[in-house]
């Protein structure tokens, strides 16, 4: 009978870890994929004007008079950033045309962003 | 045997375009493809709806289409595109017969006032980047309505900016006055950017607007942009009819006959604030033209003046933009008065178009159209603008007005169903019997549909 308990208790402890730990990888793995979709967004859509260290130097920037907002000055971060981000994606903002993404994807960027230039 | 002919030419047509169709769909779509795999960015990043470009457009062109998202000095795979045109075209009443060229392309299904053109025009274009800040949008086309290949479109161009990011700079060798420009209340890329290929149109039109320069001349030009606001161009053509501008209107009869150097300017003052753009300017031409079908002796001389401005409006769902256009033609015909062929020794015309274009971007493209007036008033010149079936003037007026209205669906931000409406309410000189054989004005409406696909 003592036996049967432990066992229980055992498989019971174990399905706990099982679960737990197999919520927390997926957890892992989900943040992770929205960390490399938004950088996979990035690379597409906006490096090419705000370069690979989001320092506003990619290869298109030298074609603009003014450079390219640089993620990586703390100047940048100040003011409701994610608003002005969204806005640019979406609207478009004088020589930087609007962004072909939705939401979630603007999202995405904005987390990839912040998380990879921010400083 | 003819029946077998007629069936071949839209089984090879459509052939052709499920070959581009292979060749090119499993790359990324966009509207102007080969620009937009450059630059990794849709369409929609350069135009409210092509060929009308914003203010990343215009900034991309003044660069020489050169912008690319690659670090090496050129593109590879090179940037090559092709576009297919399938146009249909009613008119309110027949025209005479073969006044509709019997090529293959027209008669798969065609009368004497419906027409089909399958294809209108099959297209290739060299749209990009060649080397470091030197890039072209060059088109060649097989043209279904006149049954030939020829060289349309021809932009190359160089540019760069000083070190200290004022002033822009570029040069650029094209084959028409105001192609080069950026804006779309010049002639070359103002509305309507498609029409009908049969339906008459007005007999005055001043050399700068229309078709009468297009691939008949070619040149090179120096621009300037400074601090983003004042813009300026100077350049100089010449007759495409021979020497070394010749290639830049292979395949296309050289008609209109310029003598010696033609030059052309344009200036404007241009002013963008977050999602929205203004342009004032000016622009025209001086040009010796021969008369008709004779190149040599003396020359008519056209000085054409125009005035134009656009204002444009793009945000996240909605697009919309107005252009103007005014332009004031001085014509002193020195050949042609000698001959007989005009009654006044110089004419004036005016030429005033306006046009507001609005679409609403949805999630399978963009939906919205354009309703444009025009009006062209001259002097009455009876011998200019003679009686004559359909294109004649009973009055010796070149006055002409109307409206056109356009509905655009954009699928997938590149292929475009067109579907337009012309309504004359005066076509030259009158609003009915204009011709003096009977054909009234509202007789030239013409709805014309147009379906155009981009690979």
């Amino acid at each position: 009978m003592r036996r049967t308990n432990m066992m229980k208790r055992v498989f019971t402890l174990a399905a706990i870890i099982f679960f737990l730990g197999s919520a927390l990888l997926w957890a892992k793995g989900e943040e992770s994929s929205e960390y490399a979709q938004g950088k996979r967004l990035y690379e597409e859509k906006c490096q090419m004007c705000h370069g690979a260290n989001g320092e506003g130097n990619g290869p298109m920037s030298s074609a603009f008079p003014k450079l390219p907002a640089d993620f990586t000055r703390p100047e940048f971060w100040r003011d409701n950033p994610d608003q002005r981000i969204i806005n640019a994606v979406e609207n478009g903002y004088k020589l930087m045309p609007r962004i072909d993404l939705d939401p979630n994807q603007t999202n995405k960027v904005i987390d990839y962003v912040t998380n990879a230039f921010k400083r | 045997m003819a029946k077998q002919k007629h069936l071949r030419t839209p089984v090879l047509f459509i052939l052709s375009l499920v070959f581009l169709f292979i060749l090119f769909e499993h790359q990324n779509s966009y509207a102007v493809p080969s620009f937009a795999r450059q630059t990794g960015l849709s369409c929609t990043a350069c135009h409210t709806v092509y060929p009308e470009l914003n203010t990343f457009g215009r900034h991309f062109k003044m660069m020489g289409y050169a912008m690319s998202k690659s670090a090496k000095p050129y593109e590879w795979p090179l940037p090559v595109s092709a576009v297919a045109k399938v146009s249909f075209s009613h008119l309110d009443k027949d025209l005479p017969p073969h006044s509709v060229e019997d090529t293959w392309a027209d008669i798969t299904d065609s009368t004497k006032n419906d027409v089909l053109y399958l294809p209108k025009i099959v297209g290739i274009y060299y749209a990009g980047r060649i080397y470091n800040g030197m890039g072209a949008m060059v088109q060649g086309n097989y043209n279904g309505v006149e049954d030939k290949f020829n060289v349309d479109i021809t932009d190359i161009r160089y540019a760069g900016m000083t070190a200290d990011k004022k002033f822009m700079y570029g040069a650029t060798i094209n084959n028409a006055p105001t192609l080069g420009d950026p804006w779309n209340s010049t002639p070359a890329w103002g509305f309507p950017y498609e029409g009908s290929d049969i339906s008459p149109t007005p007999t005055a039109n001043p050399l700068i607007e229309g078709e009468l320069l297009e691939q008949q001349v070619g040149g090179v030009g120096l621009y300037g942009l400074f601090r983003d606001t004042l813009y300026a161009q100077a350049s100089v053509y010449r007759s495409n009819r021979t020497g070394i501008t010749s290639p830049l209107g292979a395949g296309t009869d050289t008609t209109t006959v310029v003598d010696g150097a033609m030059p052309y300017w344009r200036v404007a003052l241009m002013h963008m604030w977050g999602t929205q753009a203004l342009e004032v300017g000016t622009y025209g031409l001086r040009a010796k033209v021969y008369p008709e079908d004779m190149p040599y002796g003396d020359t008519n001389k056209f000085t054409d003046t125009g005035i134009d401005a656009q204002y444009q409006y793009v945000n996240e769902k909605h697009a919309f933009s107005i252009a103007a256009a005014w332009i004031h033609e001085k014509q002193d015909w020195d050949a042609s008065f000698a001959l007989g062929d005009t009654s006044n020794s110089s004419d004036d015309l005016h030429k005033f178009r306006i046009n507001m274009n609005y679409y609403y971007k949805t999630r399978i493209g963009s939906i919205g159209g354009t309703l444009a007036y025009f009006s062209t008033k001259g002097d009455d010149d009876p011998s200019l603008y003679a009686s004559d079936p359909i294109e004649g003037s009973r009055t010796g007026s070149p006055d002409s007005s109307g409206f056109i209205l356009e509905g655009d669906l954009v699928l997938d931000n590149r292929h475009k169903l067109a579907l337009q409406y012309v309504a004359y309410d005066k076509f030259n000189g009158s609003d009915s019997d204009y011709d003096g054989f009977g054909r009234d004005a509202s007789d030239n409406n013409t709805l014309y549909a147009l379906i155009r696909l981009m690979f």
